[in-house]
């Protein structure tokens, strides 16, 4: 008949969880683990880690149900949430390289954050692709974190400049200004591998 | 350069994200499942059925799954099974009965068959277990018990260990180890008698057998050295009363011969 079914919102499914409904917060999870997985992958670069860290993280929000605040937004608290628990994690990994000597601060053999899809999908262009992708995300990976926390979250995870303001903690001039700063230091990266305006679509 | 960053930006939000392994999901639901359950299945033998409070539906439950607040168990004829709760107590369920979980993991109903109780014990009077029958109301700190409901909607009770207040709206009584009482509707609990209460938990062998073959640790020491609770003839323990009784008598006349 062509009637969409609307979809319900997050604080909608989140009250319908408290009211003791598990299925509204299997909806929120299916909507929000990918995401959520995407975002500690973008620091921890280990799969199975940042899997389970969103497992953590859901259970946190199990163990802090009663605090949420259910006229406040679902996304930058469960955001927030996972923020504090990758920041943790990435502590622990830093505190584990200082006592091992260790200077480097990223995986041994780094995966692809994902990829950048190609419009024309010719073999040649797809190679330059994917070779664009990596450096991409060699350059993330060598900005300071909170740059690359405004870029994840930013564009990444594509979420608005008074949501990120919100999870970090951070006035929205200084989302502006510091993602502008962390795209200026991610060009400069790109840079040094070579990378120019021109290279990029 | 102001383009160039204009082109990261539209280049990093154009990268897919990445997919979460297959089995993620499930393994994180289950996972939460048992954070917000009250309790869960323990070995099952033969028909038992979970009636879940949302679908009030029945289906075959299966050992391990997670129970909530107004679940039902319910167990056919050779179907047993165990329930374990988050606070350590375990309620046995004998072949056609049902439960009926409560809001908490100390509140619950036993309409119909039999069930042995294995009560932790609680911190105040506050958190106290309660089962309540057709007939009566079973309170107990901690404690374990037995408790059958008969055809004409009476409940059995017989008391393994410890203490426990049984009651209903025409009186009450507190029984202790060892003690039987039948309160049957419209009628006071009985007069405590004293019974032999390894053969009140003959049934369960079956089943601890089973649980003991999946290796789980949890089986109660009632059930595991049930000897200890077997109230019948022991020859070595008559023995040593004996000994004792005799040592006590000639010492009593050492003393009186003394005194003389």
């Amino acid at each position: 008949m062509g009637f969409e079914k609307t979809e319900r919102t997050d604080e909608d499914l989140m009250k319908s969880y408290l009211a003791g409904d598990l299925d509204a917060f299997e909806h929120l999870a299916l909507r929000y683990e990918k995401l959520l997985v995407n975002y500690a992958y973008s620091f921890l670069r280990r799969q199975s880690v940042s899997e389970d860290i969103v497992q953590d993280v859901f259970m946190k929000l199990v163990e802090n149900k009663k605090n949420y605040d259910t006229n406040r937004p679902f996304r930058p608290w469960i955001y927030r949430i996972a923020r504090n628990r990758i920041y943790d994690e990435l502590r622990k990994i830093r505190r584990w390289n200082i006592f091992h000597f260790r200077t480097d601060t990223e995986p041994e053999a780094p995966q692809q954050i994902g990829e950048i899809p190609d419009p024309l999908g010719s073999p040649r262009e797809t190679l330059n692709q994917s070779e664009l992708c990596a450096s991409l995300q060699k350059g993330l990976g060598k900005l300071d974190t909170r740059s690359r926390d405004l870029l994840v979250l930013r564009y990444l995870q594509r979420l608005p400049v008074r949501e990120v303001s919100e999870i970090m903690g951070i006035p929205e001039g200084t989302v502006h200004s510091g993602t502008h700063r962390a795209l200026k230091l991610l060009e400069k990266i790109l840079n040094q591998y070579g990378i120019t305006g021109e290279d990029l679509p | 350069m102001t383009d160039n960053t204009d082109k990261l930006a539209t280049l990093l939000s154009q990268v897919t994200s990445r997919e979460t392994s297959p089995e993620f999901h499930t393994r994180l639901m289950k996972k939460i499942h048992q954070a917000e359950s009250l309790a869960t299945l323990g070995t099952t033998l033969g028909a038992v059925y979970l009636e879940p409070k949302k679908t009030s539906e029945p289906r075959m439950a299966q050992s391990g799954e997670a129970l909530f607040a107004g679940d039902r168990i319910l167990t056919r004829k050779t179907g047993k099974t165990y329930i374990l709760f988050k606070d350590g107590t375990q309620l046995w369920l004998n072949q056609e009965s049902t439960l009926v979980i409560g809001d908490t993991p100390r509140q619950h109903q036993l309409p119909l068959g039999e069930l042995l109780a294995f009560v932790t014990r609680a911190k105040t009077r506050k958190d106290r277990f309660i089962l309540k029958t057709p007939s009566a109301l079973v309170e107990v700190l901690g404690t374990e018990f037995d408790i059958a409901i008969t055809t004409d909607q009476s409940s059995l009770l017989t008391v393994l260990r410890g203490r426990v207040q049984f009651q209903n709206d025409k009186g009450s009584l507190r029984l202790k180890s060892k003690y039987q009482s039948t309160a049957k509707p419209s009628q006071k609990p009985s007069r405590p008698q004293k019974v032999k209460t390894l053969e009140k938990i003959q049934w369960t062998q079956d089943l601890a057998l089973q649980a003991a073959k999946e290796e789980n640790n949890t089986l109660p020491e009632t059930l595991t050295q049930p000897e200890r609770f077997n109230n019948t003839f022991s020859p070595g323990k008559t023995l040593l009363i004996l000994a004792f009784t005799g040592i006590l008598g000639y010492l009593l006349g050492y003393l009186y011969g003394m005194w003389q």
